[in-house]
């Protein structure tokens, strides 16, 4: 995965240095190992930071309202779906953006590896793939839809040339464990999630990276830190709400609970999958999303 | 702080199984914010009006909560009476404690009293949220866009210009006159059609005030009431001259015959003609499709240079308005499908519009039968109401077929109901019969067939109660009156619903009649209802004082979006996609609030604030954090020792809530465990609020609103109905059983559905036992 990071600080330092954009939103190295963190790049200098690897995960169109003038930004085909969702609502002007595109090689479950700083960048799917994220495999190797360069890892472009590369198996998903559980069950499995997590300094994990992230969820502050676990459920539910048909993209708080358990993603998960039996249509789609549309269903 | 005052009207008889001394000691004990309760026999008096008006000045009181009957009709006097007391007339909550509560609940005075008490303490809470507002200053173009020239368009356009305001007429013919155009005389007093159409015409040509576009279109109305953006396609008409020199020569000398569309194909035109002798404008036209036939290179030769103009485009005009007025008339029925009735198959048999102009000659012995209800209250083959109109035509018809022949034509109308309520009417049929012996049968045609020399015309008699055949020469089929083919369009165009029927949907049929879900846009003549000449008149003359008043208007209500934070704006985009006139901010005044008056969105229902992903958007009057202080407060402190379900509802402002008031003053009763809280419209009820209210004690919710797609505000309930679809999603995600919810959208009818629906949503959250969250 190294050679990704080198040709993403190229572009980003050429963009940098030609005055082409003011910023690069990419990845750098995050808090913990098998973590990464937003960057923004301003300088030529600044690209040194950025990485990318199979913990890239943050979905970093969030943070584009609001920037004005030219961005450069690194984007998975699930941020660039989300970039199409925000210039559908006027936020962002594709004019203005440097989509770095990434052929997706999928996310890495940190807890299910030995990771360490010196492995971090190298773990792949194609070595671990009971590591993978089961929210990746759905754009597992998949190009995104829009981009001005295209970034691939080399062992997906080896694999893809001798017709090797295939995405692996699911056991049962997160969804369809949670399915098995009555809607009592459900609700006792979250209360009790929130419950163990409200005085977490994770919190602001809780909150899914959404559309309106960044500085909207600190301005308004909705993450206190003395809300009880019933407050926390019923923010977290109106997030997953506000998200549907708009943004995609990883939850950070995932990491938060054990990977045996379900995660707090499998809500939007489970909603986005919804969204889509019943109004055909995922972030990125065509037309004006479903839910700004005074048509009958 | 606030001095909270509650005012308790026993409406009169008293409001039985409640005690209203019992509810007013339990406030003034448990509700430290109120500052006065005060009991009144009836405040829907002028008495108990000015008695309050007192108690609010003698006491110092800042807010008022009322506890009454039916808030639907009194609403408005009892803001009057705040302002003269010195309150702000927004700094005011209403609690229905009679339909809402004492009515329905009859039979369970203890779960009553309770939920009378806990509403009234949320209504506290909740208005002590409220700001006060003030109507501010707008400006109204004075000049009103009537849509259609024909006889309602014309009578409101010379009504408006003659108060002294301009009229913008757009009349998709070339000329004046619209369906009475093709008519020859008019009911009851049989007046020549024509007379009719040609002092409206010249009236309107004339009068200074109205500015006409014939052969225009409307292409869009932009913006909101006071402020509306017109523009007109105005058709080329690929002649140039007002005048043509030598016409009838120049006639003579075009070979081909075409059939003139103005006169529903009953005479012929040249490819240079005018719609019909006399018309107004008096205009001549080539109609597109001939505009390269070889008779037009003849008549090129014929005229002076430049007179025709074959590469003539469309024109688009710009043009303000007030108020809008659409009176563009209705269309008729397709007689073709009524394969029984012959229509189409013998040239024997005439609809009644080609029959209008047919001649009989003095003396002539014909016998010649009506069918008054060719397609009427037949949805299977025609349409599911029957009008006065195709009754009043035969009649009107077949007294001028006796004229004609001197009394020698036979006569027979058929007809299954006496339409004929409006005064005059039945009077006329009577004289048809009496003084011209025209035959009525009250019967069913069933069958036409062909004979030798005529047609046999098979009924069964209503009267007689027998089949019945009989042989006439000629059968003309009255068609009922129908949605113009443009009515979808052009109620697209202003946002404004139709009925089931197609006609353009009025806000409400006996209350408000002629005005529509856009507070800006009135109807009036056939495009609303099918009706006659008094009927167009009548709807003109009351589409008309409407529009006036609009334009009489000085300042504008104070609900109007707000953006709360200049710094979130950017995040507002979304919300234009459901109303996008409304977003402009920082306008001329320098103020941070959208366009210029109380509008938002074309239909004011605020159903942007939830498109909005920030709420950082509000509705003055309707801000959010006064719903989430009543959901937060409307179980506190409610017992639950033995489990009841507890379902908090949302019922519209116009739908929902009138109807439940409605079978409360039908006495419906249905469980306590429901307790409404009035809210502006389905489309406005945000989604959280519904999620949020299971976080504070609701097990269940039920919502009620409008019809579908033609409420109040017209279709902005589907957004409603699409973002609940999608909560659906998250509810079931998160083990809330998405059973718990409800959201019902009825009409004012709907009342049996209603209490059947509130009875096993009951029973549904009952089964599904205490959400605990």
């Amino acid at each position: 995965m190294n050679e990704m990071r080198i040709t993403i600080q190229r572009e980003a330092r050429r963009l940098l240095q030609l005055n082409k954009v003011s910023v690069v939103i990419g990845y750098e190295v995050g808090p913990y190992p098998g973590t990464t963190a937003p960057c923004f790049a301003f300088t030529p200098d600044d690209a040194q930071r950025i990485v990318f690897n199979s913990f890239s995960s943050i979905n970093l169109s969030v943070y584009l309202p609001g920037i004005t003038g030219n961005v450069g930004i690194v984007a998975t085909p699930a941020t660039v779906r989300s970039i199409k969702e925000l210039e559908k609502d006027g936020l962002v002007n594709r004019k203005n953006l440097h989509i770095i595109g990434v052929k997706f090689p999928g996310i890495l479950d940190a807890r299910k590896l030995n990771v360490n700083r010196e492995n971090e960048n190298t773990l792949s799917v194609n070595e671990h793939p009971e590591a993978l994220w089961e929210w990746a495999l759905h754009d597992l190797y998949e190009e995104p839809e829009d981009y001005d360069i295209l970034v691939e890892p080399r062992w997906m472009n080896d694999l893809g040339k001798a017709g090797k590369l295939q995405k692996p198996s699911l056991s049962r998903t997160s969804v369809e464990r949670l399915e098995q559980m009555s809607h009592h069950e459900r609700r006792l499995y979250w209360m009790s999630y929130f419950e163990k997590h409200k005085h977490s300094d994770h919190n602001k994990n809780l909150f899914p990276s959404t559309y309106a992230g960044g500085d909207h969820l600190e301005k308004f502050k909705y993450i206190k830190s003395a809300y009880s676990s019933s407050e926390l459920f019923y923010e977290h539910l109106s997030w997953v709400y506000q998200s549907m048909g708009r943004a995609s993209g990883f939850d950070l708080s995932d990491l938060t609970e054990d990977f045996n358990q379900i995660p707090l993603s499998t809500i939007r998960a489970w909603a986005a999958r919804e969204f889509r039996k019943s109004f055909n249509y995922r972030p990125g789609g065509e037309g004006p999303n479903p839910l700004l549309k005074k048509e009958n269903i | 702080m606030a001095r909270i005052g509650v005012f308790l009207s026993k409406e009169g008889e008293g409001l039985d199984p409640l005690n209203l001394q019992s509810i007013a000691d339990r406030l003034v004990e448990e509700v430290q914010e109120i500052s006065h309760v005060f009991i009144h026999e009836d405040l829907n008096t002028v008495e108990g009006l000015e008695a309050m008006s007192q108690e609010i000045k003698s006491k110092d009181v800042g807010y008022v909560v009322i506890g009454c009957g039916s808030i639907d009709q009194r609403e408005e006097n009892i803001r009057k009476t705040l302002n003269q007391a010195g309150v702000n007339e927004y700094l005011l909550e209403v609690v229905n404690l009679k339909e809402m509560v004492a009515n329905v609940h009859s039979e369970e005075p203890e779960k009553a009293n309770e939920k009378a008490f806990q509403l009234l303490k949320t209504a506290v809470i909740k208005v002590e949220q409220s700001k006060p507002l003030e109507k501010t200053p707008m400006r109204v173009e004075q000049q009103v866009l009537v849509v259609g020239g024909g006889v309602a368009g014309m009578t409101a356009s010379l009504r408006i210009a003659d108060a002294g305001y301009s009229v913008v007429l757009v009349e998709k013919a070339p000329a004046l006159g619209g369906k009475v155009a093709s008519l020859k005389n008019l009911w009851p007093k049989l007046e020549e059609a024509d007379d009719l159409m040609r002092n409206l015409s010249i009236s309107c040509h004339q009068h200074e005030n109205i500015v006409i576009y014939d052969y225009s279109e409307v292409k869009s109305i932009d913006g909101v009431r006071g402020d509306f953006d017109v523009e007109v396609v105005r058709k080329p008409r690929f002649v140039q001259s007002q005048k043509i020199a030598d016409f009838d020569k120049i006639q003579e000398s075009l070979t081909t015959d075409f059939p003139n569309k103005y006169t529903n194909g009953r005479t012929k035109a040249k490819v240079l003609y005018q719609p019909y002798a006399g018309c107004v404008p008096p205009l001549f036209l080539i109609d597109p499709e001939n505009i390269n036939h070889p008779d037009v290179k003849k008549l090129i030769t014929l005229v002076p240079d430049g007179t025709v103009n074959q590469d003539e485009k469309e024109k688009i005009v710009h043009e303000k308005a007030g108020a809008v007025i659409m009176a563009f008339g209705a269309g008729m029925m397709d007689l073709s499908g009524l394969t029984n009735l012959a229509a189409g198959n013998s040239d024997k048999v005439h609809s009644a519009a080609s029959f209008e102009h047919f001649n009989l000659e003095k003396d002539q012995e014909i016998s010649l039968l009506w069918v008054a209800d060719a397609g009427s209250n037949d949805p299977k083959n025609g349409v599911a109401y029957a009008s006065e109109v195709p009754l009043m035509t035969c009649v009107k018809q077949a007294i001028f077929a006796k004229k004609m022949s001197n009394g020698k034509a036979q006569t027979t109308i058929v007809y299954s109901d006496r339409r004929s309520r409006t005064k005059g009417y039945e009077e006329f049929i009577k004289t048809a019969e009496e003084k011209y012996q025209v035959q009525m049968i009250r019967g069913a045609v069933s069958n036409i067939t062909s004979r030798s020399n005529g047609l046999s015309v098979s009924l069964h008699n209503l009267i007689q109660g027998q089949e019945q055949k009989l042989p006439v020469d000629r059968v003309i089929l009255a068609p009922e009156v129908i949605a113009h083919n443009d009515a979808k369009h052009l109620s697209g165009i202003v946002d404004i619903g139709r009925d089931e029927t197609g006609f353009l949907a009025e806000t409400h049929p006996s209350l408000e009649p002629c005005a529509t879900s856009n507070s800006g846009v009135f109807v009036c003549g056939d495009c609303a209802s099918p009706g006659d000449i008094r009927a167009a008149v009548l709807t003109a003359e009351s589409a008309v004082a409407k529009a006036m008043a609009v334009l009489a208007q000085k300042t504008s209500e104070p609900y109007r979006l707000k953006q709360k934070d200049d710094q979130l704006a950017r995040f507002d985009a979304p919300a234009k996609e459901v109303a996008p006139e409304s977003f402009q901010t920082n306008d001329e005044s320098g103020m941070n609030y959208t366009r210029l008056n109380n509008v938002f969105g074309k239909t004011e229902s605020g159903a942007s604030i939830p498109a909005s992903p920030t709420r950082n958007i509000e509705l003055a009057g309707w801000e959010l954090s006064k719903s989430i202080a009543e959901i937060e407060n409307i179980w506190t402190g409610s017992n639950n020792g033995n489990w009841e379900p507890k379902i908090t509802g949302f019922a519209s402002q116009y739908g929902g809530y009138p109807l439940l008031e409605t079978l409360g003053r039908e006495e419906v009763s249905y469980s306590p465990c429901f307790r409404f809280l009035r809210v502006r419209s389905t489309a406005h009820l945000d989604p959280l609020l519904v999620l949020k209210s299971f976080f504070n004690g609701a097990d269940g919710v039920f919502i009620i609103g409008g019809p579908l797609g033609k409420g109040k505000f017209h279709n902005d309930n589907y957004l409603a109905k699409r973002r609940f679809k999608a909560l659906e999603g998250v509810l079931d995600a998160g083990g809330i059983e998405p059973d718990r919810v409800k959201i019902l959208f009825v009409d004012s009818h709907q009342i049996d559905e209603v209490a059947d629906q509130l009875h096993k949503f009951h029973n549904a959250v009952s089964n599904l036992g205490p959400l605990g969250i």
